[in-house]
């Protein structure tokens, strides 16, 4: 009869026949573990293009213009840049303070797809003269199957700043001012991005929050101004 | 060898088991981190605090399906049985792991805002909640599973309670794929992530459907009517064939099982649940002259079933005798602790009583 193989007992030493089994099963496990890391890591979906440089402020001059989200218009007619504050809040105070004036914001720069923004470090106010306003170009009323993101997140703060993953943090950037905006792709596979408003123009409807980065229909008439795009979403069907 | 009560019974084993199980984690998140980065590359690349996000999340599924694994694993391979041997620190590692993935959470996704971190996590504005939730409450579950691992609990709630409580592990385990499933899989992630959870679950639930056929298996096997006396003594079979120092465990019907130990040519029977975790005695081997429990090393003396002095656990011990030739046990246990007298083998030539 072939002896038993010895049992390990925590408190003995480790019987010799059964060391190569232990450090077989150990290095079987740990194997499997890094196979795992490594496939779990390899396989994280696109977080998409967005950059956040947060080691060269920018600073920019222009209007500072609030419809109803602060942003600021260049002088050089360029496209406006919008501005938020640090952490997930709208700008500060000293932004809010020069709407409708000359400007010079210094900030961190976000950008993704040609869409910029702007952390604010510090405003003060500038003697550029006003730009005269943008004209808003009607593109008539749409129902767009997207998603509603927090725009800091999406354009490079958080990546992925998008998803289903991502939604509290979303609900929390738009309570606190971040503009919230949708991103959609056409028939021809351009990615359009759209401002959410209410449908007078005001802050986007309290009733499309909890909906935030779910699969939605927003339905509203898109305008074009200051080189964006702006939905004035009607409320969410109940 | 049964417990005197300190937060952990220090041993080497317990500081090399724990330095590893440490060192792996940080490997396994190292892995996933420096992986995430060379694949994912500027300007494509994942925030660093979502990559330690994921991979602390990641390294706790993984954690959690090695814990559950190990049960059934060292019932279908008993060879494997080395692996019970600290298992609830690496039930502990899980929880602490799946806390530092919460923080994460809480300090990135629901910090920098102007609402309460927690809240601005679990809850939606609408006062419903999301996929964060059921991975909250796996959380809560390791948690009470990891604070009353220690055997103070055990000794507190008995073996059978505390294991009940314990079985929760399978319950985190089934709010953990919740969570996953609902939050990053509706992500529509590669094919890996869903394959990779698919085959967690199966592996996990295929071990445990073999474990389970395995033990029913053995269970209604139970004594050949041909083995019982008129009076219900069962015959145990060959006695010269269960190795020295070992046993042979014998299923008496209604679910219970009886270890027979051979000690030299002496016969000795003791119920086959360990009176710490219920681990299979007649698994175990006589060592110092005590049936040691293959699980946590507990012993008890062959002929009483009572744990050494200074310890205190007991086992009920089983009546053994010898007719025709053939050995017999009683199928009736006597109460924890009986001392019983052994029996010799009887030789194919001793005198038939
Ligand atoms: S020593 Fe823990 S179950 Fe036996």
């Amino acid at each position: 009869m072939t002896p038993p193989q010895p049992i390990y007992v925590l408190y003995r030493p480790l019987p010799a026949t059964l060391l190569a089994l232990v450090l077989a099963v150990a290095g079987s496990l740990a194997g499997l573990a890094m196979g795992v890391a490594a496939a779990a890591a390899w396989g994280q979906p696109d977080p998409g293009p967005g950059v956040w440089d947060t080691a060269n402020a920018a600073t920019l001059t222009g209007h500072v213009a609030a419809h109803p989200y602060p942003m600021l218009l260049p002088h050089d007619g360029s496209a406006g840049v919008l501005l938020v504050g640090v952490g997930k809040v709208g700008p500060p105070g000293a932004v809010l303070a020069l709407v409708g004036h000359g400007a010079r914001v210094t900030g961190y720069p976000l950008e993704r797809g040609g869409l910029k923004m702007l952390e604010v470090q510090e405003a003060t106010a500038d003697h550029w003269p006003s730009p005269a306003p943008g004209p808003a170009v009607g593109l008539g009323v749409h129902a767009i199957a997207t998603e509603i993101l927090d725009s800091k997140c999406y354009l490079g703060a958080m990546k992925p700043g998008h998803g289903p993953g991502h939604k509290a943090c979303a609900i929390l950037c738009i309570a606190g001012g971040i503009p919230p905006m949708i991103a959609w792709t056409d028939a021809a596979g351009r990615t359009h991005h759209a401002l959410v408003t209410g449908p007078d123009g005001g802050p986007m409807p309290e009733a499309w929050r909890p909906r935030v980065a779910d699969r939605v229909v927003v339905r509203g008439r898109l305008t074009s101004r200051d080189g964006w795009l702006w939905m004035a979403a009607d409320a969410p069907d109940p | 060898m049964s417990h005197r009560y300190r937060a952990v019974q220090w041993t080497r084993h317990k500081a090399v088991y724990d330095g590893v199980i440490a060192g792996a984690c940080v490997a396994f998140v190292a892995v996933f981190i420096g992986i995430g980065m060379a694949v994912h590359r500027p300007p494509s690349e994942v925030s660093v605090p979502i990559l330690l996000m994921r991979a602390l999340g990641t390294l706790a599924i993984v954690l959690l399906h090695v814990v559950l694994a190990i049960g059934p694993l060292s019932r279908l391979w008993p060879r494997t049985t080395f692996l019970l041997a600290n298992r609830r620190h690496l039930g502990v590692a899980t929880f602490l792991v799946a806390l530092l993935h919460a923080a994460v959470v809480l300090g990135f996704y629901g910090g920098f805002g102007v609402q309460n971190p927690v809240l601005a996590v679990l809850v939606r504005p609408d006062g419903s909640v999301g996929f964060e939730f059921p991975g909250f409450l796996a959380l809560l579950v390791l948690f009470v599973l990891a604070a009353t691992s220690h055997d103070i609990w055990l000794a507190f709630l008995g073996h059978a309670l505390w294991k009940w409580v314990h079985m929760a592990a399978y319950g985190a385990y089934a709010l953990v794929v919740a969570h996953v499933a609902l939050g990053v899989l509706a992500g529509k992630p590669s094919i890996f992530l869903p394959a990779l959870l698919l085959a967690g679950v199966l592996v996990l639930g295929g071990l445990h459907l073999a474990a389970g056929r395995r033990e029913r298996h053995r269970d209604a096997r139970g004594p050949s009517p041909h083995a019982r006396a008129e009076d219900g003594w069962i015959d145990i079979g060959d006695p010269a064939s269960i190795p020295d120092q070992r046993a042979r465990v014998l299923c008496i019907g209604g679910g219970h099982r009886v270890a027979i130990f051979r000690v030299g040519d002496r016969l000795t029977a003791l119920s086959n649940v360990c009176a710490h975790q219920g681990g299979p005695l007649g698994e175990g081997q006589v060592m110092d002259g005590c049936v040691t429990c293959p699980w946590h090393g507990y012993q008890y003396r062959p002929h009483d079933g009572q744990s050494p002095p200074p310890y205190s656990e007991r086992v009920p011990t089983y009546e053994l005798r010898v007719r025709g030739g053939r050995v017999q046990v009683c199928p009736t246990p006597n109460a924890p602790g009986t001392p019983t007298t052994p029996i010799a083998i009887p030789s194919p030539t001793s005198p038939r009583p």
